[in-house]
């Protein structure tokens, strides 16, 4: 009878975990890279609109929560990608929760900084994260500083994209144009290499180049 | 006699308390370790209580547990964040925090560190954080801001060169 118990505790156990397991594991992206000069990037320009995401009526009360959907861009300090400079769109409550974010991530966690609420979908802006003085980060919307940060390093490769929570979400397709970098404190240059990117998991996520500095993203929509 | 409906609800009622133990056997430190659901808050969350009430934190979890809490001051809270940026991390004093920036360094600050469901912080796609994790300085007053949202276990053991009062 012990035996009988136990075993069933067991299937129970299992059968939780394995449930909440799937339902937390969609992560979706559909983004492309610039690797103009490793460890020397200290700027990224991306133009883009604010698109109207259809998703689940969840993540209402609190940020980078429910079935989230990002449009973002990445610094990445280091080139496994645990440390990275972000300023991005978030869309979450089923898109009623829409808001211009930045932070930054340390050792793979997410350090938020600031928000700004109530963005409008269909407008289009300059989001721009660069390095002036030796170490200060800016982030940028349409040339206006929304914040800063002391961080000595440089980066090691720029990248904009979609990035979902949201399995069933829905985001028509956009683009990510007029994609720039800096390197060491340099004049704005134009995305040029083609250099990578990743769009997972497909179908749901779709992406490709327009050119080599114009990239479209889009979920459960065509691009 | 016994019918499979015994033994479903007699190993429910086990899967119940191996849980209730798991959950007891926590990591805490300093204040009661607590596991509750937010809407139903009962439980004295101690100085963490402020951060623990706000949604922003809870973000719709459906546990909330106190992991540790560590008593400070605002003085030792930079310091620690300025002993951090010199092991790598970017630079960011107290002063840059909204609802933090009037402290002076004496205040009695605690820094909380909870554990919630996993939330959809934006991320690398290298990146495979579990980020079940809240990290929140909470000043005397019940000020409060985030400070890191992501593992809970890493963001617990940064703690451990925090000085504490």
């Amino acid at each position: 009878m012990k035996a009988l118990l136990v075993g069933v505790v067991a299937i129970v156990l299992v059968a939780t975990s394995t449930t909440s397991a799937s339902a937390a594991t969609f992560h979706g992206y559909s983004q492309a890279d610039e690797l103009s000069y490793v460890n020397h990037d200290t700027g990224l320009s991306v133009t883009r609109p604010d698109r109207g995401v259809t998703q689940a009526d969840n993540g209402c009360d609190s940020l980078f929560s429910g079935n989230a959907v990002y449009q973002t861009e990445w610094v990445l300090i280091t080139s496994d990608a645990q440390n990275w400079i972000e300023l991005g769109t978030g869309h979450q409550c089923s898109d009623t929760k829409r808001y211009w974010y930045w932070g930054y991530g340390y050792l793979g966690d997410w350090y938020p900084i600031g928000h700004e609420g109530n963005r409008t979908n269909g407008e289009t802006h300059t989001f721009r994260v660069v390095r002036s003085n030796g170490s200060t980060w800016t982030w940028r919307v349409d040339g206006t500083a929304k914040d800063t940060l002391s961080w000595a390093d440089q980066g090691a490769r720029v990248r904009t994209g979609l990035e979902s929570y949201a399995p069933s979400g829905v985001v028509s397709q956009y683009d990510q144009y007029s994609l720039q970098y800096t390197n060491n404190q340099g004049a704005w240059t134009s995305w040029a290499g083609y250099d990578a990117k990743y769009v997972s998991p497909t179908p749901t996520m779709c992406g490709g180049w327009n050119s080599a500095s114009s990239w479209r993203s889009s979920e459960n929509s065509s691009c | 006699m016994l019918t499979a409906r015994h033994v479903i609800l007699a190993a429910a009622g086990l899967a119940l308390a191996a849980l209730a133990s798991a959950c007891g056997a926590s990591t805490h430190e300093g204040a009661t370790a607590a596991n509750v659901k937010p809407a139903a808050a009962t439980q004295d969350f101690g100085a963490c209580s402020a951060a623990a009430a706000d949604p922003e934190v809870t973000a719709d979890s459906t546990t909330l547990t106190l992991v540790k809490s560590v008593p400070t001051t605002a003085a030792d809270l930079t310091a620690w964040l300025t002993s951090m940026a010199s092991a790598g991390a970017p630079s960011r004093g107290l002063s840059s925090y909204t609802d933090l920036g009037s402290l002076t360094s004496a205040t009695p600050m605690t820094v909380c560190v909870f554990q919630t469901d996993d939330r959809a912080i934006p991320l690398p796609s290298e990146v495979t954080t579990q980020a079940n994790g809240v990290r929140v300085f909470v000043s005397s007053t019940g000020t409060h801001q985030i400070d890191a949202i992501g593992d809970v276990t890493r963001l617990t053991k940064q703690l451990s060169s925090l000085a504490t009062n």
